[in-house]
């Protein structure tokens, strides 16, 4: 019995061959929300659902490891332009304060995209704020994973 | 059911199928990320009146979001939202207007509605 058909909401096995008080008290053990698997099939459940686990957890680490990567290509001013979009401000805002041309930020912006695999402002600031690349006051609420 | 085999009984209870979590392992295309953020939506409740409430998100993706309404809506219901990056106003914060379709509606225990909206089209502010 596979890992899905638990998934599934399978919670007991009985063997045809089994005595019918067997299957009743199986039945009553299910219907308590108990399980009824012979000892062999719940260690098998159990090592597919650990190594089930286990792959999950390492996507999730490298999924992370290659989000890292991409920050660390940022330069300082790229990560100063992405606060600023954090903060809701326009190309023409940022060259103000950052007293830049507005080519010269659409031209950092440009690169930030690239370096993200990002397609918009949205995606920026969505991927800056699980990865808490924007202001502390802006990213209270930030899960890091 | 592959893997189960012949001449064998299956158990299920009815009452509890979740024994163990029904989901699998996330494969958005564009990740969720838990937000509380600031929102105002209107659309069209089931009886189709119009409302206009302020709401905070729950997850956000580049894809869509998730928040939760008083009013009920249906799924295939258009919505607009606007919402900015922060959970006051009191901070700078930018700011996203977005037409949105409903893609999950669901009755909460608080008498609340949990509304899933995918994107059509957003611009920030």
């Amino acid at each position: 019995m596979s890992r899905r058909a638990v998934a599934a909401g399978v919670l007991g096995r009985v063997s045809k061959g089994e005595a019918l008080e067997t299957l009743l008290r199986a039945i009553e053990c299910v219907h308590r929300g108990e399980v009824w698997l012979s000892r062999v099939l719940m260690a098998q459940v159990l090592g597919q659902l650990t190594a089930h686990q286990t792959s999950t957890s390492n996507s999730v680490a490298t999924s992370d490891a290659v989000s890292l990567a991409k920050i660390a290509a940022l330069t300082p001013r790229e990560r100063e332009i992405i606060q600023l979009i954090g903060q809701g401000l326009k190309n023409k805002q940022m060259a103000a304060r950052l007293f830049l041309s507005e080519k010269t930020i659409h031209s950092h912006l440009a690169s930030i995209f690239q370096k993200l695999e990002v397609s918009d402002r949205l995606e920026l600031a969505v991927f800056a704020h699980r990865h808490a690349l924007l202001a502390p006051s802006l990213n209270s609420s930030a899960i890091r994973s | 059911m592959r893997g189960i085999p012949r001449g064998a009984i299956i158990l299920v209870n009815a009452m509890n199928s979740t024994f163990f979590p029904q989901h699998e392992a996330e494969h958005r295309r564009a990740p969720r990320v838990p937000v509380d953020f600031l929102a105002l939506v209107r659309g069209r409740d089931t009886h189709g009146r119009r409302f206009t409430e302020p709401a905070s998100l729950q997850n956000l993706s580049a894809g869509g979001l998730y928040l939760r309404l008083r009013h009920r809506v249906a799924e295939g219901e258009r919505l607009f939202i606007a919402f900015r990056f922060a959970s006051t106003l009191e901070v700078p914060a930018m700011e996203v207007a977005a037409k949105g379709v409903v893609r999950r509606s669901e009755a909460q225990s608080d008498g609340r509605c949990g509304v899933g909206v995918m994107f059509q089209r957003y611009r920030s502010l």
